[in-house]
């Protein structure tokens, strides 16, 4: 299976992590490390070393996911890219971390880019303006109109 | 001088150096990362550049990774009236040598530094000096007449101006 590796700035990864559990419960494999402000580079790279050493003891490929490209969190992530064996995904958002955990376990033997383009894939899907394609009517709006179904009717 | 705005900051090239407002308040047009190791480093090059490409501002005068010695050369052989650089520097070091090499600074902003060194000063959270680096920063504070940290936005704010005479309230770490 998949490893996974959260980095991200500050808690964040701790938090995702947290909620992750308490979506699944079963979270498990899943390293996280904090960038914190006033702290050295070579502390960043002590701590992917250790999480990079934590995950790749199943001796499975591993996907780091990071917060912002370009950010701190990313740029100390990058150095681990090795083909077929750890990728790097940024931009990591809620939708994206539970499609790791999902896909992983559902498709045990699914490549790692192939994951990565998934979880991209997935994670942008979630990001809408949510006014826009979705027809809300108010009540009196929909008054007098059987039979006919509008949008808000699936809520 | 056409560098409106200037930094020191061990991770050069991150989220808060390319989102920050103040690229777009200074009109910022061109960047220059004075680091001699990272003028040789291409993998390195290509992350950087992509992030201050997707920056909010339009580098139309280019990134140009120099030594900090050559920044000045750089400046005076390419000289445009238009020109509104954003210079990040790696360490005081660089900055110091930059100056030293005919640069001229109004303000430096003192943004991300941990220095490697046992027993260190923490200025800020974000900004702690080996014994050594604090005299750099001492000559740097009569060359620069305006030091401050915090963001790249900071300048304005007086709480985040560096004092010398400060320096003695400051927290002592790890002797």
């Amino acid at each position: 299976m998949i490893e996974l590796v959260l980095v991200c700035h500050e808690d964040l990864a701790i938090h995702f992590l947290k909620v992750a559990e308490f979506l699944f419960k079963n979270a498990q494999n899943c390293q996280t490390v904090a960038i914190c402000e006033g702290e050295h580079p070579d502390e960043h790279k002590a701590k992917m070393d250790a999480a990079i050493k934590a995950a790749g003891q199943s001796g499975g490929p591993i996907l780091i996911l990071t917060d912002l490209f370009g950010g701190t969190a990313c740029n100390v992530s990058l150095p681990y890219i090795k083909k077929d064996k750890v990728e790097v995904l940024s931009g990591v958002n809620l939708a994206m971390f539970i499609r790791a955990i999902q896909w992983r376990k559902r498709f045990p033997d699914i490549g790692l880019v192939e994951l990565a383009t998934e979880c991209a894939k997935y994670a942008r899907e979630g990001i809408r303006v949510c006014s826009q394609g979705l027809v809300l009517s108010s009540p009196e709006e929909g008054k007098g109109k059987k039979g006919k179904k509008n949008a808000s009717d699936s809520f | 001088m056409p560098i409106v705005l200037a930094r020191i900051d061990q991770r050069i090239v991150h989220g808060q150096v390319a989102s920050s407002p103040a690229l777009e308040d200074f009109h910022v047009n061109g960047v220059i990362i004075a680091d001699k190791a990272l003028s040789e480093d291409a993998a390195q090059k290509l992350i950087f550049n992509a992030t201050l490409k997707a920056s909010n501002v339009s580098l139309n005068l280019g990134i140009h990774y120099l030594t900090p010695e050559g920044v000045f050369s750089f400046l005076t052989e390419f000289d445009s009236p238009k020109a509104r650089y954003l210079a990040l520097f790696r360490d005081i070091k660089g900055a110091l040598s930059a100056i030293n090499a005919g640069l001229k600074l109004t303000a430096l902003n003192l943004g991300n530094y941990v220095s490697a060194c046992q027993s260190k000063t923490a200025l800020r959270n974000c900004f702690k000096v080996g014994p050594e680096e604090l005299k750099e920063l001492d000559i740097l504070s009569h060359q620069v007449s305006k030091l401050y940290f915090g963001s790249l936005d900071s300048m304005h704010n007086s709480s985040a101006l560096y004092k010398p005479a400060s320096l003695s309230k400051s927290l002592t770490e790890g002797s």
